[in-house]
């Protein structure tokens, strides 16, 4: 296949990842890869789209009709660019021998709108809770095999280690 | 019971406060409203500011951000902070640095919810598929009940199944397919909650998730579930009550008192309790209910206890996660023994519901010690039975 700029059809992968829109954002988890990822609004349009018939210029068509604005070919290859160094398409992106790759800063000076270019960003945030029982197995029946601090306790053999 | 590894970007971790901004806080009305006689507290800050955090359009938070700053780690180590920013998203804080930290958070428990969202449908087909009717509880079924599910996070999938298809229930989570789901197994129900579990399957109701049926308790069941749960653990969790309140605030019109109230008398009022807490300290509205008496005449320690509770609201600091370790640890070594005993001092509500106390005006040692005694009696007969392994 063809992964270069020029006749590449990307298609968004599907498989291993969770998809929840939130607040005008898209988040895509990662499960394999364990990453959380938020789209805007001009990502989650073009990764929507990534069918895997679309050329880049058919892209940027589409994208031109869906937000009725004019829309640089340089902003879908960014927002593919994006995808592949965060794997949410099937076939990265290659960049063609000698294609010059535009930064953000250059692109938004090109484009002139910030809020038109493509973002996709990994979340991190501080440890958040998520609560949780006392679970760990304990094959032996022993409490020693209950390393969890505060679930001393084994149910049995083949059982759980439980608080009391 | 069965545990497969969880993705560190969901793992339970505790959040130490650290810095904590000790100056006293300006107080909202709501916390007024609430009139609380330890009003400087950091619980009492959290109550104000998760006062009707649940609601679709939750009212904008007027707290300052120096407040807010100081409540972050509670909110975010106990898993309040898309509720938290909820209530500050349209205030005046909405693009502070201490709101970005609550977004994120809430950007994170949206693709977990998403994730445990799909995991609960494979399992729930996978255990159909061998012949378990499994009942949720907790977890999604309370969440469901939120406007989003993603204001409120979960760690595992809490499943019931009768005795009778415990052990099948076993084996499919312990196949290769069955592995991969963060589940809690539980046999039967907890004879404490007072609800046997034919009557839970028999009350029980389907609701849709995505394209599958999955059975939840009836609304009465769960509502007295969550009210239990929250006591038995000592309310040190502010989400707790948050539940509490939104499984009130969204119960049915035919919803009937007498089958979650119950008909023993003492677990009734810790039920009337805990929904009164829920009024008090975070705006829940009880009007038509009948426990709207009973939440202007709660106990002064149980505010009071709840409150500092919330000051510490993360799971390494409840017992039995802050012990440093088992008590037969100590019969073959004792040094530790002793701050290792205070750590399991049981908070006064948790005692007072563990030996079937009342919630009255009468103070809780005597409570307290019943616990310990019960608890030492129990750890004995373990540690002395003829048939142990170690």
């Amino acid at each position: 296949m063809n992964n270069t700029t020029n006749g590449f059809k990307p298609r968004a992968r599907k498989a291993g990842l969770v998809v929840r829109e939130l607040s005008g954002e898209l988040l895509v988890y990662d499960r394999e890869r364990n990453q959380a990822h938020s789209l805007n609004e001009t990502a989650a349009l073009i990764w929507k789209h990534c069918d895997g018939h679309s050329t880049i210029a058919e892209l940027r068509s589409t994208l031109e009709a869906e937000t009725g604005a004019s829309v640089d070919e340089q902003v879908v290859r960014y927002a593919l660019r994006k995808f592949t160094r965060s794997s949410l398409l099937e076939e990265p992106l290659r960049a063609s021998v000698g294609e010059r790759r535009l930064s953000r800063r250059e692109l938004i000076q090109t484009i002139g709108l910030a809020a038109s270019i493509p973002l996709v960003v990994t979340i991190i945030a501080p440890d958040v809770f998520a609560a949780a029982s006392c679970t760990q197995a304990c094959p032996s029946g022993s409490p020693v095999e209950c390393t969890v601090p505060g679930c001393p306790v084994c149910s049995g053999v083949g059982g759980t280690c439980r608080a009391s | 019971m069965h545990r497969s590894r969880v993705p560190s970007l969901f793992r339970c971790r505790g959040y130490l406060p650290g810095q904590l901004n000790r100056e006293r806080p300006t107080l909202a009305p709501y916390l007024r409203m609430a009139s609380m006689a330890t009003s400087s507290s950091l619980g009492a800050l959290i109550a104000s500011f998760l006062f009707q955090s649940w609601r679709a359009h939750a009212p904008s938070s007027q707290i300052r951000e120096e407040e807010l700053a100081a409540i972050i780690p509670l909110l975010t180590g106990s898993g309040a902070s898309a509720l938290a920013n909820a209530r500050i998203r349209d205030s005046h804080l909405r693009d502070s640095t201490t709101a970005a930290q609550l977004q994120q958070a809430h950007r994170l428990h949206a693709v977990h919810a998403a994730a445990f969202e799909e995991d609960i449908t494979s399992v729930i087909t996978l255990l159909r598929n061998a012949g378990v009717e499994p009942i949720l509880a907790k977890g999604w079924a309370v969440a469901r009940l939120y406007p989003d599910t993603s204001l409120r996070p979960y760690g595992d999938i809490d499943l019931y199944v009768p005795p009778g298809q415990y052990s099948s229930a076993m084996r499919v989570l312990a196949s290769s397919e069955g592995k991969r789901f963060v589940v809690d197994l539980h046999e039967g129900f907890d004879s404490s909650e007072g609800i046997s579990i034919d009557a839970l399957y028999e009350r029980s109701r389907l609701v849709s998730l995505a394209d599958v049926k999955v059975r939840v308790p009836c609304d009465e069941d769960h509502l007295r579930i969550l009210c239990l749960h929250f006591l038995r653990h000592g309310a040190w969790r502010p989400l707790w009550l948050c539940d509490i309140a939104v499984a009130v605030e969204t119960r049915a019109p035919e919803f009937d008192w007498d089958i979650c109230l119950g008909t023993n008398p003492r677990r009734a009022d810790w039920i009337a309790c805990s929904i009164g807490l829920a009024h008090r300290l975070l705006g829940a509205e009880i009007a038509g209910t009948p426990v709207v008496d009973r939440a202007q005449t709660l106990p002064a320690w149980l505010i009071s206890n709840v409150l500092k509770q919330w000051e510490t609201p993360y799971s390494m600091s409840q017992p039995p996660v802050n012990y440093a370790a088992p008590m037969s640890k100590y019969l073959r070594d004792p040094r530790g023994f002793l701050s290792d005993l205070r750590r399991r001092w049981p908070n006064a509500i948790e005692a007072t519901v563990y030996t079937g106390g009342p919630f009255n005006d009468l103070p809780r040692w005597p409570f307290q010690i019943g616990e310990c005694m019960i608890r030492t009696g129990k750890f004995l007969a373990r540690t002395l039975r003829p048939d142990r392994d170690d």
